[in-house]
């Protein structure tokens, strides 16, 4: 039976034009398999098995269970559990600046009151972002701590203006 | 880890300012409660106090407040090291 590797990768859609069809990338890197970008020069690809192809949401870390094809060109992934990162929202109330960074992975979602751009000065567009994520541990409690922090930063924000 | 060590990590990788308060959520385990943890620069280094309660924050205090909830929903001290093997492994 060939050995199964355990490895984090991230799959993408739409291989050779073919919509549907997902994939990843691994590199081996101090003796073991790790997932990778598809830029990485010796690396091999990942193929999802249809057994859970349906449950693959593109450009989220998984945890893998990985075989190597017969061909030994690349290996396909039979098990996939989708990898939670803890959230952290981080406050700054500096002089000038008031800003939140919620962080999870290499995610950052930016609340800054000042700012023109609705996907940074709307508290509700913000928090709905955070719920709907899927790679976000206990993603509705982060999204109701970032409310209360917003909604003090605001607060924070708009009497700085009005001593101005 | 050391909690006075955690602190100073989270102070620098915030970037607090000597004249900034740093503000930490946390779950007291032994008290079981949510605390909030107060840290200031002093010529000595870090001093930290400890609140029940979210402390007044008006316009003309300069702070920096964080928190992050573990798998189970309590609020901890956020690990630096944690933090960037995260950021690095969700490449």
């Amino acid at each position: 039976m060939a050995q199964r590797i355990k490895t984090n990768i991230k799959f993408y859609k739409g291989l050779d034009n073919v919509a549907d069809k997902l994939y990843g990338f691994v590199v081996k890197s101090n003796g073991s398999w790790r997932g990778c970008r598809e830029t990485e020069s010796k690396k091999k690809i990942v193929f999802v098995d249809t057994a859970i192809f349906k449950d693959i949401i593109p450009n989220t870390l998984y945890s893998c269970s990985l075989v190597p094809m017969r061909n030994e060109g690349g290996f396909i992934a039979k098990s996939a559990t989708i990898i939670k990162f803890p959230g952290t929202i981080a406050t700054i109330c500096r002089n000038n600046i008031f800003l939140i960074r919620v962080t999870f992975g290499n995610k950052e979602y930016i609340y800054d009151p000042s700012s023109k751009e609705k996907r940074k000065n709307d508290i509700k567009s913000i928090a709905d972002i955070l719920r709907s994520r899927h790679d976000l541990e206990n993603a509705m409690s982060v999204a109701e701590d970032f409310i209360d922090n917003a909604c003090m930063v605001k607060r924070l924000y708009e009497q700085s203006q009005s001593n101005v | 880890m050391n909690i006075t060590f955690k602190i100073q990590q989270v102070w620098q990788y915030l970037g607090v300012q000597d004249d900034e308060i740093l503000i930490i959520r946390h779950y007291n385990d032994s008290d079981k409660k949510d605390e909030f943890l107060i840290v200031e620069s002093n010529p000595d280094g870090l001093n930290v106090t400890t609140t029940d309660s979210m402390p007044e924050l008006g316009i003309g205090k300069s702070f920096q407040l964080i928190q992050q909830r573990d798998s189970s929903g309590r609020f901890i001290i956020p690990s630096v090291a944690q933090l960037i093997q995260d950021k690095v492994s969700d490449y």
